[in-house]
């Protein structure tokens, strides 16, 4: 068992035992950092380990608690088949949503998913959504008792249950890693080109990525609803996407255990700053977010490289390659591949 | 008839709105091959240098004219200062960078200007034109037509427009044809930053000022520039234009919801051009990144 | 020595690979000079190096000017104009927008104007084409518009890039007939990039060789032309 093997079991542990140390409110802001960290996790797949940048999660983190509030109030389902529908349903939507995007160059998805992020607190709100989504009000979530009769408190049990997915799905992260389509994203990540040369189906694996980086934020948005148990338009603004990449940016763009870090950061943070300030916190992250990419030469792309090496590609794309062909027929505008 | 018409001019007045806006994306893309998630920011921000010269106490028109050189100013040394050092970085370093500064600008506006909802005054006075048009549209559509008009000649007819135009289609010629790229790339921040404070004062009469103002008014543009191609200036404007239209002509006709699915419609709009061509009305081919 | 142009022991470095090892050469005012050598072994990243887009090492002087340390645009001002490789079409503009961007560094005047009609004169294929959009020219028309939009800035030192590349032998011959009439009118002096050694060599006065980034060779373009190993290597006989 190596260094690294053995402090990650130390940390495991270690959050186990946080709601036995921790009272009250602590415990419920562990548990927000936590499902953060979940989400955060799903851009971490996507842009660590695949390259690509999306800003609209918060609409998954937003369709997920509403396909559970809607498991639990609509459907009177019991909370654990929430996880499955949400999870399936932002798959789904996710790989449906990137496909168009993902034939052109990075910009495009981007901006659709700038728009995304932006368009979700209206479309949540449309009176005709209203009897599912409770519209402008929200609505109610009721949360799951303890089960088994253990004696544990609702605030230690919803803890538990949120740690036992992000264990969950920081393993399939790790194990989608080291698999075949883990290394086929990597190497669409560092020459997309290459990649399609080695007979990889780039967009196939892209595709991928983002519905399981949708499946992730699905998730983190399940169990949020049943942990805040009230759910409305107004908490799945533009915001939450961006503090989403922001916790991706601080946590390190593909290191996995960094969506911890980047989840406390982005909920203690404001604790910190609002007691001066509200909108202090705002502008903190915003200064925060250019100066990281400013002395960070390479900027979040540098942080891929720091964690996981680039494999030696022909393409050195730090400077344009001197033209071969001589012709430059009608332009192109929109810089190639850097 | 009557009531399309109606709803017709004011879709009209609004799409200039979104043209200019989409004209200051357009702009920044060809300039640096990234769009500024941050325009709609820096339009809101200049909208509330204006207020602030307003309560100042200054003449509405001065405080008008102060906010676009202000915003001129500051575009072309946001470029120098910042944008400048992270060119040719990745596309991640420029959404990262972009998102930053979105922050850090509506974040810096409420803690100036506290987040409340400010009415603001339009320079075209109250009143209709024959229960068609308010004089407040009349006016938009003037001054955003002869702001469009004033840049295409601008472009068309001007050397520093004919350098500009060549640094966009040969950033490696311009600079061998002795054009100093560095300092026209900020010039055009400028422009596009000036662009985006007159279409914040212009809307701001109708959607009131607060930091969120342009939210509602960013994501309509992106519809209109990238249905006119991202890289076609003529095409942003013809694109923020259309899309006005439509969305205020869906407003008056479906009934009920018309009107809140304002957001969603430009995001299908955007989402279509993607899958059924992606270059848009006038773009440019797309370099295809596999 | 007038606006000699000498390059002194010259390095350009991208990351790893050192492309240009120390090369050193002299340009004589009014001279024609090659620079031959086979593919990679550095003639391009020699004339970026000399215009200002790549960055060298080393010392190059231009008259009194010490180039390394310019600017393009300050390059360009003080004489010295590229026509790059793959002609650097602006191919969104039309074929007199192309010219009037060659032109942009100086003042507006008649001067300028006249210059215009001067290229047209040259190049009158180009006149019928002024209102077309440059990308939509042949091969040929580009490259004669890449060679006028060079002259545009009146350069002293003209930097050609292999402008007989991907051209009809024919087109090739005329293109060199103008260069060598501009040469005799304008008094230009210039410094050429070629693989079509045999042609070039009938218009140079000098020649050096570049392999692998350093020179190899040097001398008159008669005394190339009789040494039996550079007629094997570069001359294609």
């Amino acid at each position: 068992m190596n260094i690294r093997t053995l402090s990650l079991i130390i940390l495991g542990i270690a959050l186990v035992l946080v709601p036995f140390v921790l009272k009250g409110y602590l415990v419920f802001q562990a548990t927000t950092i936590v499902i953060y960290a979940i989400a955060i996790m799903g851009l971490n797949i996507l842009t660590g380990l695949n390259g690509q940048i999306a800003l609209g999660h918060g609409a998954f983190f937003a369709m997920g608690a509403y396909l559970m509030a809607i498991t639990l109030n609509v459907w009177e389902l019991p909370f654990y088949v929430g996880f499955p529908i949400a999870g399936v349903a932002c798959f789904v939507f996710g790989f449906l949503f990137g496909f168009p995007a993902l034939r052109l160059e990075g910009v495009y998805l981007a901006l659709a998913t700038f728009t995304l992020a932006v368009a979700v607190p209206p479309v949540l709100k449309l009176s005709f959504l209203e009897p599912v989504t409770g519209g402008v009000m929200g609505t109610l979530v009721p949360a799951p008792t303890t089960p088994f009769g253990l004696p544990l408190g609702q605030d230690q049990w919803m803890y538990l249950l949120t740690l036992l997915f992000l264990f969950l799905m920081y393993g399939m992260a790790q194990a989608l890693k080291s698999s075949r389509s883990g290394r086929a994203m990597m190497a669409i990540r560092d020459n997309p080109i290459a990649a399609r040369a080695m007979g990889i189906n780039v967009a196939l694996y892209k595709t991928l990525a983002f519905g399981l980086s949708a499946l992730y934020a699905g998730i983190a948005g399940c169990l949020s609803a049943l942990v805040i148990q009230f759910i409305s338009a107004d908490s799945f603004t533009f915001f939450l996407s961006v503090y989403l990449i922001v916790g991706l940016v601080v946590g390190g763009a593909a290191w996995f255990p960094g969506a911890l870090i980047g989840g406390a950061y982005i909920v203690l943070v404001p604790n910190l700053v609002e007691t001066f300030s509200p909108p202090l916190a705002g502008s903190f992250y915003g200064l925060l977010l250019m100066v990281m990419m400013l002395i960070i030469p390479k900027g979040a792309s540098g942080l891929i490289e720091k964690f996981f090496p680039r494999r030696p590609s022909a393409s050195d794309t730090s400077r344009p390659a001197p033209r071969e062909d001589g012709g430059d027929g009608p332009v192109t505008i929109g810089r190639p591949g850097r | 008839m009557e009531l399309f018409v109606k709803y017709f001019l004011s879709g009209l007045a609004t799409g200039g709105i979104y043209a200019c806006v989409a004209l200051s994306v357009v702009m920044i893309y060809k300039a640096i091959g990234h769009v500024n998630f941050a325009q709609g920011e820096m339009a809101t921000l200049s909208t509330y240098f204006a207020f602030q010269g307003i309560v100042w106490g200054a003449p509405l028109w001065l405080a008008f004219l102060g906010s676009l050189v202000l915003s001129f100013v500051g575009g072309y040394l946001l470029e120098r200062l910042i944008f400048r050092r992270i060119s040719g970085a990745a596309l991640m370093t420029h959404v990262v960078m972009f998102i930053g500064l979105f922050l850090l600008i509506n974040s810096s506006m409420g803690l100036i200007w506290d987040f409340s909802v400010k009415s603001f005054p339009s320079p075209f006075g109250q009143g209709q034109i024959g229960g068609l048009i308010g004089y407040h549209q009349v006016g938009m559509l003037a001054v955003t037509a002869g702001a469009l008009l004033a840049l295409s000649i601008f472009y068309q007819k001007t050397r520093i427009g004919l350098a500009m135009r060549g640094i966009a289609a040969n950033p490696e010629s311009a600079k061998l044809v002795g054009i100093r790229v560095t300092h026209l790339t900020a010039l055009g921040w400028g422009i596009s930053s000036a662009l985006g404070a007159i279409a914040g004062i212009l809307i701001a009469p109708i959607v009131f000022l607060d930091p969120f103002m342009m939210l509602g008014v960013i994501v309509p543009s992106f519809a209109g520039a990238v249905l006119g191609g991202l890289t076609s200036p003529l095409g942003a404007v013809i694109g923020g234009l259309t899309i006005g239209i439509i969305e205020s002509l869906i407003g008056a006709y479906v009934p009920r919801v018309g009107i809140e699915l304002k957001l969603p419609i430009a995001m299908a709009i955007i989402v279509c051009v993607l899958v059924v061509k992606p270059s848009g009305l006038l773009g440019a081919r797309i370099l295809k990144r596999v | 020595m007038g606006q000699d142009l000498i390059i002194d022991d010259m390095h350009v470095s991208y990351g790893d690979s050192h492309i240009l090892q120390g090369i050193s050469m002299v340009l004589h005012e009014g001279e024609v000079v090659t620079l031959l050598g086979p593919n990679g072994a550095g003639k391009t990243t020699t004339l970026r190096g000399l215009s200002g887009l790549t960055k060298a090492t080393g010392k190059v002087t231009y008259g009194k000017l010490d180039l390394l340390n310019m600017k393009p645009e300050a390059i360009l001002r003080s004489g010295i104009s590229l026509v790059p490789e793959g002609r650097g079409t602006f191919a969104s503009l039309s074929t007199e927008e192309n010219l009037q961007l060659g032109g942009i560094s100086r003042k507006a005047d008649h001067a300028l104007e006249d210059d215009m009609k001067r290229m047209y004169r040259y190049f009158p294929v180009l006149e019928e084409r002024k209102k077309q959009q440059a990308g939509m020219l042949s091969g040929g028309e580009q490259q004669m518009l890449a060679v006028a939009r060079a002259l545009m800035s009146r350069p002293k030192l003209l930097l050609l890039d292999e402008p007989s590349f991907g051209l009809a032998p024919r087109i090739i011959e005329q293109l060199f007939d103008i260069l060598k009439s501009i040469r005799e009118t304008e008094g230009i002096s210039m410094l050429i990039v070629e693989q079509n050694a045999a042609l070039v060599m009938q218009f140079a006065d000098r020649a050096y060789v570049l392999e692998a980034g350093q020179i190899v060779l040097s001398g008159t373009a008669k005394e190339m032309q009789n040494n039996e190993a550079i007629l094997k290597s570069y001359l294609g006989s």
